[in-house]
């Protein structure tokens, strides 16, 4: 089932959304337990909402264009009055406050959010393992990470718990889970889709995205998810994404297509390297031509990333100080109780300063990785180091994005693999950070140069799925639509 | 600077998974950036302006702050009550 052929029953009146949202909750109910999909599960809410919503058709309204469909929400984007934990203890009793612009979007749309869903801490991983609320599975094969950090989004789209989900993609976790799942996962434009009501990991690079059974719903959802808003700065002004009819023409004729040289050579799973080389000949068939093309920086990508994103999430993560929400060793250590002794209460904190209220909350608040990426963001932003690492990091940067520009003045999109492996088992990269790190190598670029890029099945090995990513310059998602959707066909032929 | 706190044995592992991490970014050295800007946003975006006008906001759009301050972990009318910092600076 998709978003498209749902519509299109309900429309017909051959299918209710309360029969669907019912049929998820269901395997929801079954699954969730072993599969950690899901951090909340709005049951009721979503139940209530879809009765209205079969109402309303009845009726011959119409709620819009994603009414009655059941969407997943990455637990780092806030749904107001629900839990919003990040993934993480420090916020595992924090409720959103207002709805962030994308989940006021959907909810404008018509579509019922099912729940929250589970991610590596503060979206800081590559495998979903770095939850404070334990890993997700693979559905595909449940001795295997489903990848991450939106690894609950992807589980829930690929194991049928949610019809589709949004995630968040900062270095590629979007992309990655998308293709250890075998789905498809779109990072749009930096500045395409809003960052309000999104706890920010590094925000130069975050972009909030769709992750869907097929192409046309992922290009659906982008549609309403995307445009300027005033609560985000960094949007791009006028720049909502539009569907048109030749985005799924399948008419890819005389399409440049450029594969870089730098993504095919050593690293590469040579399986993953032979399905993506048949994936770029399937196209050249349907009438697009291939040319090779050359990213010198690209193996300064990963290093550039992990300079520039520890030292923006360690300036985001700052907020967290045991003060305002969030989890304080204040709160634990005076009991609730004394938060309703209103007056009385200043100066029963004298045994603890503000700095060990500060320091102790952070401490035990905090998984490893998440310490681990605050202590190397504070060192590469200290006066003694500034100029040696962010600085040079940020140049390294404007040569990464100058590389994408001059190669898309020769091609339309560049074709890789997502990740240069296959998925990968629980524990088998947990011991080395770096290893961890190494599986986003195909994907930071494109945050690095804001640049959109998609993510979707092109294969398998050993019931494993394999992953093709397209890059395009930027505001050119119509073109990556096009690319994905003629690939789909050809794929699903 | 990060203002966390870490035990002894924290501190070993840290500190050789960081050696680490830091002998691997420390490649971007040897890159020649001369002459080379900065980029301040990446999709070239410059000064984003609103215009100062009122809007009325329906009541389900309205910020419900006291429904953020209600979280912390001490409130007095409405208000965040935070330790003494002067004595601790």
């Amino acid at each position: 089932m998709t978003i498209k052929k749902a519509r299109e029953l309900m429309d017909n009146n051959e299918l209710k959304s309360s029969t669907l949202v019912d049929y998820y909750l269901d395997n929801i109910s079954k699954e969730n337990k072993d599969l950690n999909a899901y951090l909340s599960v709005f049951s009721d809410e979503a139940r209530r909402e879809a009765l209205e919503t079969d109402e309303r058709l009845s009726r011959g309204e119409n709620p819009g264009v994603l009414a009655g469909i059941p969407i997943a929400v990455k637990d780092n984007i806030l749904v107001r009055g629900y839990n919003a934990t990040a993934g993480s203890k420090i916020l595992e009793n924090y409720v959103a406050s207002y709805d962030a612009t994308v989940v006021r979007k959907l909810k404008d749309a018509g579509a019922i959010i099912l729940g929250k869903t589970n991610l590596d801490e503060f979206a800081m991983g590559s495998s979903c393992e770095q939850s404070a609320f334990g890993p997700t599975k693979n559905p595909r094969n449940r001795e295997y990470v489903p990848g991450g950090s939106s690894g609950g989004s992807a589980c829930a789209v690929a194991g049928e718990f949610a019809l589709a989900a949004l995630g968040s993609d900062t270095g590629g976790s979007i992309r990655q889970p998308a293709s250890l799942c075998g789905i498809v996962g779109l990072k749009p434009t930096y500045g395409r889709v809003s960052r309000s009501g999104l706890i920010a990991l590094a925000s130069s690079l975050d972009q909030i995205g769709p992750m869907t059974k097929n192409v046309y719903d992922a290009a659906l959802l982008l549609s309403v998810i995307s445009g300027h808003d005033v609560n985000d700065a960094t949007t791009l002004p006028g720049e909502k994404f539009e569907l048109n009819e030749d985005m799924f023409s399948g008419n890819i004729e005389g399409l440049k297509i450029g594969l870089p040289q730098e993504y095919f050579i050593e690293g590469i799973d040579s399986r993953v390297g032979q399905i993506i080389e048949k994936a770029s000949k399937d196209l050249e068939a349907r009438g697009a031509k291939l040319y090779p093309v050359s990213l010198p920086h690209t193996k300064y990508g990963l290093a550039t990333y992990y300079i520039i994103l520890p030292s923006e999430a360690s300036a985001n993560l700052a907020r967290f100080d045991g003060i305002r929400y969030g989890y304080s060793v204040a709160r634990t250590e005076q009991g609730r109780s004394a938060r309703t002794e209103q007056g009385r209460s200043a100066n029963n904190s004298s045994d603890k300063n503000m700095w060990d209220i500060f320091i102790d909350s952070r401490s035990h608040g905090f998984g490893d990785e998440v310490r681990r990426r605050i202590i190397l963001g504070t060192f590469a932003l200290s006066s003694g180091y500034y100029d040696a690492y962010y600085n040079k990091a940020q140049l390294v940067r404007a040569l990464i994005r100058r590389d994408f520009i001059e190669a898309f003045k020769k091609v339309d999109v560049l074709l890789t693999p997502t990740s240069p492996t296959l998925p990968f088992k629980f524990g088998e990269k947990t011991d080395d950070p770096l290893a961890m790190y190494l599986a986003d190598v195909y994907t930071v670029s494109a945050n690095l140069a804001g640049i959109p890029g998609i993510s979707l099945n092109a294969g398998e090995v050993e019931g494993l799925p394999v992953g093709l990513q397209l890059l395009a310059a930027n505001k050119n998602e119509d073109i990556l639509v096009k690319v994905a959707n003629a690939y789909e066909q050809i794929y699903n032929q | 600077m990060a203002k966390l706190k870490l035990t002894a044995k924290e501190e070993d592992k840290f500190a050789a998974e960081l050696a680490n991490i830091v002998a691997y970014v420390d490649e971007l050295k040897s890159v020649d950036t001369e002459n080379i800007e900065a980029v301040s946003h990446i999709t070239g975006l410059e000064n984003s302006f609103r215009e100062d006008s009122l809007e009325v906001l329906e009541e389900d759009k309205l910020p419900h702050g006291q429904d953020l301050i209600g979280q912390t972990p001490k409130v007095k009318n409405g208000y965040v009550v935070v330790p003494r910092i002067l004595s601790d600076l």
